[in-house]
């Protein structure tokens, strides 16, 4: 059995359903990124995790204990809020020493501070800090009484996007140094990617898929996974055949596993968005479809008329639907 | 966490409903009365006196919005010399308790006040040059406290104003004028209509002033305080139901007229800066003008000091009392007889403070935070104290808490020492009440999420987070329930008993023994305690 174990968990919020017999099994020492849309029910998911809200069916156990029933004041499960939720009234070291009892708190406190490189900062007031010294003292706060489990509400999404992409390195680095089990919440798939030991995606209430970015992106298990990570070309009827589709399957294909041929499947280039090492071509096909292909910059001209190939077809059932 | 509420916030419910909506009920019950119905409906006195209620309440508010909403612009957007002290300086009338203000009042103004003795002698005159009576009087009284609501609630709209909206006006050819009442004066409106919803309430439930100054001129909680004492309990029943339909009335009518949040929420902006009056004639009329109206504001505040330095029977005939001691406050604080309303007073605003405050915490925690099933009833309880006269709630809770019937949940109250504070508590809950659930309301509930996430218990949370941080809210409700506790009148005259008698009942009574040094120096200490009050709790 999985170290935290969430069994056929349900929520139902009137006449949403923001958790659909969710199962995953979390190994202990394991980053799990909760990957979704808004609306999806990751942030649900993390609540009841926390005990913020109660499950209307299924079960939480971590390390065995069913801990479905604990009030989260019992859980110890530490969780860093979206908006950090530090106690304006306390200072740094007052917010840290929260979860503490008397015994060596200033010692845990300096510790840790010193794990969120914040040493000497006790004595400040987290209204003085910048977003990412908050942050990190959300962070302390939450791992300083050595919680069981670790739950991030969209850790990075109230920082500067300059800020985001070394803060996620740092956030990846001490949560392997802790070595804790963390779940956290993220609707940005590259955060998800690169902090996530395995990535879970949530739709409408469902685990969609769960598994490594690598199997995600390269094996989705639905169309929704297929489209909500990565970018995405949906070919159905009389294009999905001529990409080798089966009858009543659509055909998905990455830009990157179309390339310009000599022949294949004809088109014209509408538009070309350059990024630099590659360019976006969007082809419009004969039959009005339109795709994207990542090519060299100098691979097609726009108004050129061209031929695609697809190296990789993924197939799902067409049931009419997105 | 989650087990629990729904029990907590029914009971809270069904003690909410008990303590105001059951007493008001059971007037209104009792007011079915065929006889006393029929009383009221056949004297001419009761729709005068009803008639008279509507047209003071409807005139204060004219008058005190023209006081207060000029002064709000003077203060908001021009700059001169001593504009912050002044422009506090001007919102001084509320700190003076309904009757403190009322004798300070008859003592600078009445016919042996410090204006008419001048005036007499200035001129050689037989007898006093007026007398202070009747609707104008009242009026008077009503114009300098009430204006603080225009004042105050203007002052805010119009610092919360976003200048680039009068800016974008002006930019497409709108000149000042036009500016101001087709941008301005709109986006306003949600703090006019808030001011003259205040000043109505307030005027309509008076009961200080004219029961002062009225003389044979009766409003309808002197009236029903009249019938009561009177011993005409099914006559004050009806007159108080009455009283109550207008008010409600009013409330209906103004509230319809409130209009949208929105149009406040809109902007975003800051307000337009401050436009400083160059011209050094200007500014010289300004300050002037500003210090003569400061000045005058101030008279019922110095004159209650004045008079309550004069010693009893040293002052008859000279225009300024010719000897001034400090005898009245050895007396006061020296006679057990007479420390004991000071002290009667001080206990029961406490008292009641603390059990307004602790029932408005539910509240806000069950209302707002548990989002229970009752928590629109829950407000709609804690407001509807505000939406009655305290004449109205006064006679309900006489009524209701007369009698013994325990299976009807009716108890002998009334001539216990427990009556006043619990009516003064059922007066406090919507102050309490807005304070706490505003605070509340602002508050991310992520924070006492975190609390518990951090291993903090229901109890420590409430103590570690919540409550250091509602304490502005707390301090300001708490302080302003006080105060208002303190100061009360209009509960205290139909509640009151003897050894629970309150300030306001000692001062009344020295007043009829003449011993108005001593009336005086109740009055100072009131509102020196009521400022030093209010200037601790409520804070920017």
């Amino acid at each position: 059995m999985a170290y935290l174990d969430v069994v056929a968990v349900s929520k139902q919020f009137g006449p949403r359903t923001a958790a659909d017999r969710v199962s995953l099994g979390i190994e202990r020492g394991e980053v799990v990124a909760l990957l979704g849309p808004s609306g999806s029910g990751k942030t649900t998911m993390l609540r009841l995790l926390a005990g913020f809200e109660a499950p209307d069916g299924g079960h939480i156990r971590v390390d065995g204990e069913d801990v479905t029933p604990l009030a989260p004041a019992r859980r110890r499960f530490g969780m860093v809020f979206q908006h950090y939720a530090l106690f304006p009234h306390l200072d740094v070291g007052g917010n840290v020493a929260f979860g503490l009892d008397k015994r060596a708190r200033e010692d845990k406190v300096n510790a840790a501070l010193a794990l969120v490189d914040l040493a000497g900062f006790a004595r400040r007031k987290v209204q003085e800090l910048s977003g990412g010294q908050q942050q990190r003292v959300a962070l302390a706060r939450a791992l300083a009484p050595e919680p069981r489990v670790l739950l991030l509400d969209e850790p990075l999404s109230n920082l500067d996007p300059s800020l985001r992409e070394r803060t996620r390195r740092e956030l990846r680095h001490l949560i392997k140094r802790v070595a804790i089990t963390t779940v956290f919440v993220t609707h940005e798939q590259e955060e998800a990617f690169e902090i996530g030991d395995r990535v879970a995606v949530l739709h409408e209430g469902r685990l969609e898929q769960i598994g490594p970015a690598d199997e995600l992106y390269e094996r989705p298990a639905t169309l929704f996974v297929a489209t909500f990570v990565g970018r995405a070309n949906v070919f159905r009827h009389a294009a999905a055949r001529a990409f080798g589709g089966r009858a009543g399957e659509l055909a998905v294909v990455r830009p990157e596993r179309l390339q310009f041929a000599d022949a294949g499947v004809p088109g014209v280039v509408r538009e070309r968005r350059y990024t630099g090492a590659a360019a976006f071509f969007t082809v419009e096909g004969d039959a009005g479809e339109r795709c994207e292909v990542l090519a060299d910059p100098d691979a097609a001209r726009v108004g050129e008329r061209v031929y695609l190939q697809a190296t990789r077809v993924l197939s799902f059932p067409d049931d009419g639907g997105a | 966490m989650r087990r629990g509420s729904p029990v907590a916030g029914l009971a809270l419910t069904l003690l909410l409903a008990w303590l105001v909506l059951y007493p008001v009920l059971t007037v209104v019950g009792e007011a079915a009365d065929r006889t006393a119905l029929a009383a009221f409906v056949h004297r001419p006195a009761e729709w005068r006196a009803l008639w008279a209620s509507v047209w003071i309440s409807v005139a204060s508010v004219a008058f005190a919005a023209a006081i207060g909403v000029p002064l709000a612009f003077l203060f908001e957007r021009f700059e001169f010399p001593a504009r912050p002290l002044l422009g506090a300086l001007v919102a001084l009338p509320a700190v003076l308790p309904p009757l403190v203000g009322v004798i300070a009042f008859l003592f600078l103004y009445g016919e042996s006040g410090f204006i008419a003795r001048a005036i007499q002698r200035g001129f050689g005159l037989a007898n006093a040059p007026w007398r202070l009576q009747g609707a104008g009087a009242i009026l008077l009284v009503h114009a300098y406290s009430l204006y603080v609501y225009f004042y105050l609630l203007t002052r805010v709209g119009l610092a919360r104003l976003d200048g680039s909206l009068l800016e974008a006006a002006q930019a497409l050819g709108a000149g000042r004028w036009m500016t101001l009442r087709r941008v301005t004066v709109p986006l306003l409106r949600p703090a006019l209509t808030g001011a003259a919803l205040l000043t109505f309430m307030t005027a309509l439930g008076s009961f200080s002033a004219p029961y002062v100054f009225g003389g044979g001129f009766r409003v309808m909680p002197t009236q029903i305080v009249a019938s009561k004492l009177n011993g005409d309990l099914g006559l004050a029943m009806v007159e108080t139901v009455a009283l109550a339909a207008v008010a409600l009335a009013g409330l209906a009518l103004l509230r319809r007229t409130e209009g949208d949040d929105v149009l406040v929420a809109l902007g975003k902006g800051t307000a337009p800066r401050r436009r400083t009056l160059r011209s050094p004639g200007t500014r010289v009329l300004a300050a002037g003008a500003g210090w003569l109206l400061a000045t005058l504001l101030l008279l019922p505040h110095l004159t209650l000091v004045l008079v309550s330095l004069v010693p009893y029977a040293t002052w008859t005939t000279e225009t300024l009392p010719p000897s001034l001691s400090l005898v009245n406050y050895r007396r006061l604080f020296g006679e057990p007889e007479r420390l004991q309303p000071l002290l009667n007073s001080l206990w029961m605003a406490a008292a009641s403070t603390a059990g307004a405050l602790a029932l408005a915490l539910a509240a806000g925690w069950l209302a707002v935070r548990r989002r229970v099933a009752t928590r629109r009833l829950i407000e709609g309880l804690l407001v509807l104290p505000w939406a009655l006269p305290g004449t109205v709630f006064a006679i309900a809770l006489a009524t209701t808490f007369a009698v013994s019937r325990p299976l009807a949940l009716r108890w002998v109250l009334v001539g216990t020492p427990l009556v006043l504070p619990l009516a003064y508590l059922v007066r406090n809950l919507p102050i309490t009440g807005r304070a706490v659930l505003a605070g509340y309301r602002q508050l991310d509930p992520a924070l006492e999420e975190a609390a518990a996430s951090l291993g903090a218990g229901r109890w420590r949370t409430l103590w570690r987070v919540t409550v250091p941080l509602l304490e502005p809210a707390l301090a300001a409700g708490a302080s302003l329930a006080f105060v208002t506790a303190l100061g009360d009148f209009v509960t205290s005259i139909v509640l009151y008993t003897y050894d629970t008698r309150p300030i306001a009942m000692e001062i009344l009574s020295s007043l009829r023994l003449n011993e108005l040094g001593i009336a005086a120096a109740f009055g100072v200490i009131v509102m020196v305690t009521s400022a030093a009050v209010l200037g601790i709790g409520v804070r920017r």
